[in-house]
């Protein structure tokens, strides 16, 4: 292994057509230049990032570092929304590294058919997150009990009252990710969020994925904070690149 | 050619750090998988996302919580079984009736 230290290979944040005019982010990951490489129809946009931080060794460390982390996929992420409306991109996932130039080259050869049919899929699109959050119900609270009978009724009713409320909201979620998937070009729903991750206590009942024309945003999110039920917070998130709507098993 | 370069309406201000979950969740989860030259970082960062949701995210306090119905109802999929939806809510009735305090008047 070559202990270099300034041994660079290419980090590759995601794919825009060749005549995509956006100005790329100032820095991207581990503080590098954003740089473009051409090939063909296409232009990956990369960085030149040190071995030392991104080869398999100090990535497998680095992963582990949660600040290292953070800091590196939100640039990640930095690089990639800086384009966000002003051209169509596929976004990559995070980490993905080649040796040198003519490697992203030979992808964006390779994978041209693959890269220019998303790109056109994703032309004028834009993500947007929906969350929706269950608030806590004021309950109505209930006399003492007189008896463990009494007791024992307390807590069927509050069960059966909590229930209700938790399947009526279920409901309403279904109801409203069904109505933005409608009005939406792509629509994904994944795996709430649990506390931990969100930061919030109260649970994720949606945390929901829409591909949707960036002029169309503004009705869009409308649409999705349209509701009046106080036990029910909406959380929109975006414009995102469209991270969850490049695999082909998400295309609708 | 590309689209009318209107700068994009940021909602709700994701940059803050309550965000920070939802651009890991997507930078890590999401985007389009390339096989690189650094052959570590794909498998890594499969397992990276695994801990991050067992360790950050605790999986299994979820369930705890009764949040855990996506699991058998992503919407798209469509049909249910309803003895499933029956048995869920009854463990969430349980677990909703331990939670809570019913003792003060």
């Amino acid at each position: 292994m070559i202990q270099s230290g300034v041994e660079v290979a290419w980090y590759v944040y995601g794919v825009v057509p060749a005549d995509a005019s956006f100005k790329p982010a100032a820095e991207g990951v581990a503080s590098t230049r954003v740089e473009v490489v051409t090939e063909g129809g296409l232009a990956a946009i990369v960085g030149r990032v040190d071995l030392d931080e991104f080869g398999e060794e100090a990535l497998r460390r680095n992963l582990e570092d949660r600040a290292w982390l953070e800091q590196t996929v939100s640039a990640h992420d930095g690089v990639l929304s800086g384009a966000v409306g002003m051209t169509p991109l596929v976004p990559l996932r995070f980490g993905t590294v080649f040796r040198d130039e003519t490697r992203v080259r030979e992808l964006l050869g390779a994978r041209e058919a693959e890269f220019t049919a998303a790109l056109e899929r994703l032309r004028g699109c834009v993500e947007l997150g929906v969350k929706v959050f269950l608030l806590d119900e004021e309950r109505s609270e209930e006399a003492k009990p007189t008896s463990g009978r009494d007791y024992l009724l307390q807590k069927q009713r509050a069960r059966d009252a909590t229930s209700a409320a938790l399947s009526k909201a279920l409901d309403r979620v279904r109801d409203l990710h069904e109505h933005l998937a409608s009005i939406a070009g792509g629509a994904r729903a994944n795996s709430p969020q649990p506390p931990e991750l969100s930061g919030r206590r109260e649970p994720m009942l949606l945390n929901a994925a829409y591909l949707v024309r960036a002029n169309e945003q503004p009705e869009f999110v409308a649409a999705a904070e349209d509701h009046d039920d106080p036990g029910l917070e909406i959380v929109v998130t975006g414009p995102w690149p469209a991270y969850n709507f490049v695999e082909a098993e998400e295309a609708e | 050619m590309s689209t009318p370069g209107q700068s994009p309406q940021r909602y709700l201000g994701r940059r803050e750090a309550a965000q920070l979950p939802d651009v890991l969740e997507r930078v890590l989860d999401k985007g389009i998988v390339i096989a690189g030259d650094i052959q570590v970082s794909l498998l890594d960062i499969e397992l990276l996302t695994i801990k991050l949701r067992l360790l950050v995210a605790s999986a299994d306090k979820a369930k705890e919580m009764g949040i855990d119905w996506w699991e058998h109802d992503p919407f798209l999929k469509g049909g249910r079984n309803g003895d499933e939806l029956e048995d869920r809510l009854r463990r969430l009735e349980q677990k909703a009736g331990i939670a809570e305090r019913s003792e003060e008047s």
